[in-house]
């Protein structure tokens, strides 16, 4: 049992190691067409269908070679077209494709351009917590005097008294008035 | 803002009236004197208190100011509630901006250029002496992809600028008006 879980291991191991890309999943092109990709080590397979269901669906069966796809696609009967042919497709990463050429029927290849995403990776991201409101108030407050809030203290921040009104020699408070 | 003078109370001024806050002003200014000078200096302290005597400005004579000019300073409560459009983008659908107190949410679609391009934002709003802030994070919709990064509301209620929205965000930058 211990032989066989690591002969699994070891298999599944040395496929991966053919290609850094994780493409498996469902896709969905920028021309809205679907996809459902399956990835085997270098090998791909995709079902996709048009974005109206019912213009065309294919078979596709490729390899990954760096950041290429290459592979051929077959019609599916029961849809308006009927078409077989080679598609080529540039790898992003691994939550982006892009067809690069399409050759139908034994034509010269065309240009794609149909970008397509993983879903997953499209999937509504959670929204953070919003920022706080408590702020230091030296970020809000420019004190008592004009200007953008600042900690500087400003010409009316700050009175002084004298313990006396008629004697300018008295003892003298200064009072900072910024915390009000 | 966290109230220094009062053990570091959280205090939200945002629903407050003027005379309100005016007379927080005048209390806080009572309490600093007779913090900053000991009752023994009767006359000190009554000047820092009212008028402030022959020599100084007390914390009535700067009551009495901010009540009677305070108003040519005073800023409404900003409200950035409603359909705003995007300047220079006449094709572009309106922003729709709704607030509850300092949480602001917008909702807008992209332009003639951008059909696929949808935008929500939620932040929130830090009122500053010289104007509004609102921070926050903005979602990006675009065919079918998501993007969510930071970004900043600028407004300017209770000036010239009232009616006009400065947005800084990736991918965004607008200029917004009623």
């Amino acid at each position: 049992m211990v032989m066989l879980a690591v002969a699994f291991v070891s298999a599944g191991g040395s496929a991966a190691a053919q290609t850094i890309w994780n493409l498996t999943g469902d896709w969905r092109g920028s021309a809205g067409n679907l996809m459902q990709l399956r990835q085997s080590g270098t090998m791909v397979t995709w079902f996709a269908r048009s974005a109206d269901t019912k213009e065309w669906a294919h078979d596709f069966t490729g390899v990954i070679s760096g950041n290429s796809i290459s592979g051929a696609f077959q019609d599916r009967p029961g849809y308006q077209l009927h078409n077989r042919g080679l598609i080529t497709a540039r790898i992003i990463d691994d939550c982006h494709f892009v067809i690069t050429t399409v050759a139908v029927n034994g034509g010269s290849p065309t240009d794609g351009g149909e970008k397509f995403t993983k879903t997953s990776c499209s999937a509504p991201q959670a929204w953070p917590a919003l920022p706080d409101a408590l702020l230091p108030i030296a970020s809000v407050a420019n004190g008592c005097g004009g200007g953008e809030a600042s900690a500087q203290g400003k010409f009316g921040d700050t009175s002084t008294y004298r313990d006396s009104n008629i004697n300018p020699a008295a003892k003298a408070y200064t009072v900072n008035f910024r915390e009000a | 803002m966290r109230d220094a003078l009062h053990g570091g109370a959280v205090v939200d001024f945002f629903t407050w009236t003027k005379a309100e806050v005016d007379r927080k002003f005048f209390e806080d200014m009572i309490l600093i004197c007779e913090r900053t000078i000991p009752a023994s200096a009767a006359t000190a302290r009554a000047n820092c208190k009212a008028t402030g005597g022959n020599f100084s400005t007390g914390a009535r004579s700067r009551f009495n100011f901010v009540d009677r000019f305070g108003s040519l300073f005073w800023k409404d409560r900003p409200n950035a509630r409603g359909l705003w459009a995007v300047k220079g983008d006449a094709a572009a659908p309106s922003w729709a901006i709704t607030q509850s107190l300092r949480t602001v949410k917008a909702a807008w679609r992209g332009g003639a250029g951008q059909p696929g391009l949808r935008g929500e934002f939620r932040g929130t709003l830090i009122s500053r002496d010289q104007d509004t802030v609102i921070r926050g994070f903005v979602r990006l919709t675009r065919d079918g992809e998501t993007k969510l990064g930071a970004m900043s509301l600028l407004f300017t209620p209770g000036t010239v600028l009232a009616d006009k929205i400065v947005v800084l965000g990736p991918d965004v930058r607008a200029t917004l008006a009623r």
